[in-house]
């Protein structure tokens, strides 16, 4: 107990970075998102479907965190190796890893649970013990499940030369697996509080049909049956036990494979595969995009959103979304705002910056460069999304020009004020990729604002 | 190739390298002793163009750093004392990198990361991501990087540590061929051995002062260098 109490503090003492304190007011704004979703479903006469739509958010933000952190998590941060030659047993360093995970998704779990909690106690009953047992309960198994098919595939992956490819390009397939089922759900949501699909089944239902998880939490924890209360405490606990056991037992072996050298043998030759400077700057950046899996993640979302959201409406139908039209170009630039990669393109660079202060490179060179990226990602997927939105809602020629126009010039907006940003207000000392990604000035006057904007000028337009 | 004229540079209005003059001639090896904190790393990296020259003048090749970066960054080459590396990278990825920014042509890159590979022991692992490298590692292919685009002026910082000894030697040995070839070299240490061995002038400084500057075979007449730099130090603390 003293050596866990004392690995937690070390733990949590690297979480007390002023920084972190601009992830608040996101927390605020998405609590408030969701908070006005479940009153607008309590006004559809869906009250009944809230707390489990609290849950499933949960699972769903779960999820994606953890994939997204799978890898730094299973190799264990960068003294692992230095705490397996001390008297710290294995188990003590996975449960103090793990004590730190289920805090974060525990504050996730709050966030999205909580406000459709407030809601649904305005009108009805829920024994609220129990609710918390079950918020407390919630990211458990999910999380378990992530982490252990995550441990399967690094360790399979583990002498493959494509090893962090391979499983960028999952976690890619599974974000955009969760992106689209929670689409579907929202479908769903909207026939049902439309009477639009002629769907006389709750929601409820649906959900408990195809998710059985979510039965035991709907059945036990919001409709207080006893049975499936127990089932669902003891399922959940039980679970995580045997996941935090193998893991235990698993780590040093895990920790040995993550972090022992992957050998391709022969150097492949010399290659003179770019003469021109410039070009040779944008492959680097392009191969430093691709390879890190946050970064590529954390961009990929908007584009999987911007493309699978026109979609979703030419599948659900427009017919009554008719006042939506007007607003598929803040859609698509919030789309680009989540697409953002230069408010972190120079911060990026870390201790590596002086490979970039010290090549005969113009510094504009670089910066173009690594803009070239995130134009690469964002313009294209503007007019994608902006042709296959003018599919969904049979645009016009004006209303076309403006899906593609608009979208495109924001794209140009932000990138070239992101890498601005992150000139004037990043840093090359950010210990990890995560720490760049979503924190600092750059993260909340650039990517927070880039997503935020569009909504905030359309507002005051129509106001 | 390399001259320091009246360079001063603070760090939050603290003076670190007061009025420094110094100067390597073409086909030199300087060193440049002191102590951690000194002020060698702050001035090698105003030599090389990380650090903005705001007092004084550095001269790359007869142009002033401050208006002809890139020219003066063209014909050198820089090696930090801890060389972090792009970890997504194999080894000859980050090399041909290197070569592609300083337009190195294909017969020269050949010929010169075979040489430099095989010198250093290395070649084999050059396939291997370098986010799987030793410190070591790391370091012989940050100075393959630099060798392979043969710099008029190449500038390291604390350059032996973390070599072994074989690589030290072949890295002392390809010091002398560049300069052989009409290079210089200014590196910092305070090995003071080293410095003793490898190089034909030296320079010390001391809380961001030059106490002293000579040939190495003129310093070292009656005594070691080790006994000339402490004898230096304990004046100027006097």
């Amino acid at each position: 107990m003293h050596n866990y109490l004392l690995l937690l503090r070390i733990r949590i003492k690297e979480f007390s970075d002023p920084r972190k304190l601009i992830l608040l007011p996101m927390a605020a704004v998405i609590f408030i998102a969701i908070y006005e979703l479940a009153k607008y479903l309590a006004f559809s006469g869906q009250t009944s479907v809230l707390p489990l739509l609290g849950y499933v958010m949960a699972l769903a933000l779960t999820f994606i965190t953890t994939v997204l952190k799978i890898n730094d998590m299973l190799s264990g941060k960068d003294d692992s190796e230095f705490l397996l030659s001390m008297p710290f047993s294995s188990a003590i360093q996975v449960f103090t890893m793990f004590s730190i995970m289920y805090a974060k998704n525990l504050a996730y779990c709050i966030l999205t649970e909580l406000p459709c909690l407030l809601v649904y106690i305005q009108t009805e009953y829920i024994n609220i013990p129990v609710w918390i047992i079950g918020l407390l309960l919630s990211s458990l198994m999910i999380n378990g499940m992530a982490v252990l098919v995550g441990i399967v595939i690094i360790l399979g992956l583990a002498n493959s030369p494509k090893k962090n490819q391979i499983i960028s390009g999952i976690s890619l397939v599974l974000v955009t697996s969760v992106i689209a089922l929670v689409l579907m759900l929202a479908d769903r949501i909207y026939l049902v509080t439309t009477g639009a699909g002629g769907f006389d089944v709750s929601i409820v239902g649906e959900i408990t049909h195809y998710f059985r998880l979510a039965r035991f939490y709907q059945m036990g924890i919001v409709e207080g049956e006893i049975t499936n209360i127990l089932l669902y405490i003891f399922m959940s606990l039980i679970w995580y036990g045997v996941f935090l056991f193998l893991h235990t037992m698993a780590y040093q072996t895990v920790i040995t494979e993550l972090r022992s050298p992957v050998v391709y043998g022969e150097m492949e030759g010399v290659k003179e595969t770019f003469k021109e400077p410039n070009k040779a700057l944008l492959k680097k950046e392009i191969n430093q995009f691709l390879r890190s899996r946050s970064y590529l993640i954390n961009a990929s979302i908007g584009v999987i959103l911007g493309i699978l959201l026109p979609i979703n409406f030419i599948i659900l139908g427009t017919e009554n979304l008719g006042m939506l039209k007007w607003a598929v170009p803040v859609i698509i630039c919030v789309c680009v705002g989540l697409s953002c990669t230069s408010y972190c393109a120079m911060s990026m660079e870390g201790k590596r910056h002086w490979i970039m202060e010290t090549i005969p490179m113009d510094v504009n060179s670089v910066i173009k460069s690594k803009v070239q990226i995130n134009l690469f990602l964002t313009v294209p997927m503007s007019v994608i999304s902006a042709v296959l939105f003018a599919i969904a809602f049979k645009a016009n020629l004006i209303q076309f020009a403006l899906y593609v126009i608009v979208p495109v010039l924001y794209s140009l907006l932000t990138a070239f004020i992101g890498i601005r940003l992150d000139i004037k207000y990043g840093s090359f000392k950010s210990e990890s990729e995560d720490i760049v990604l979503r924190q600092g000035k750059p993260f909340l006057f650039g990517y927070v604002a880039f997503v935020v904007l569009p909504v905030i000028i359309t507002a005051l337009i129509i106001i | 190739m390399l001259k320091i004229e009246d360079f001063s540079q603070k760090y939050n209005e603290k003076v670190v390298v007061k009025d420094l003059n110094l100067e390597v001639m073409d086909g030199e090896i300087y060193g440049f002793i002191g102590h951690n904190g000194a002020g060698k790393s702050t001035t090698i990296k105003s030599i090389v163009g990380i650090l903005p020259v705001e007092t004084g003048e550095i001269y790359i090749n007869e142009m002033p750093i401050s208006t002809n970066r890139k020219a003066c960054q063209q014909i050198s080459a820089y090696i930090p004392d801890n060389p972090d590396l792009y970890e997504y990278m194999t080894g000859i990825d980050y090399i041909n990198f290197i070569a592609d920014i300083f337009k190195v042509s294909k017969e020269d890159r050949v010929e010169r990361i075979k040489k430099y590979g095989d010198a250093f022991e290395i070649t084999g692992q050059l396939g291997d991501l370098i986010s799987s490298y030793s410190h070591g590692m790391k370091q012989k292919v940050a100075l393959i990087g630099a060798f392979v685009h043969s710099p008029k002026l190449l500038v390291l910082d604390e350059p032996f540590v973390g070599l072994d000894p074989k690589a030290s030697a072949v890295l002392k040995q390809s010091m002398h061929e560049l300069c052989a070839e009409g290079s210089s070299i200014f590196f910092s240490t305070h090995v003071l051995e080293t410095a003793e061995v490898l190089c034909d002038r030296v320079g010390m400084i001391d809380h961001g002062n030059l106490i002293l500057s000579g040939k190495v075979s003129e310093l070292t007449k009656e005594k070691t260098l080790e006994e000339v730099f402490l004898e230096n130090l304990e004046e100027q603390n006097a």
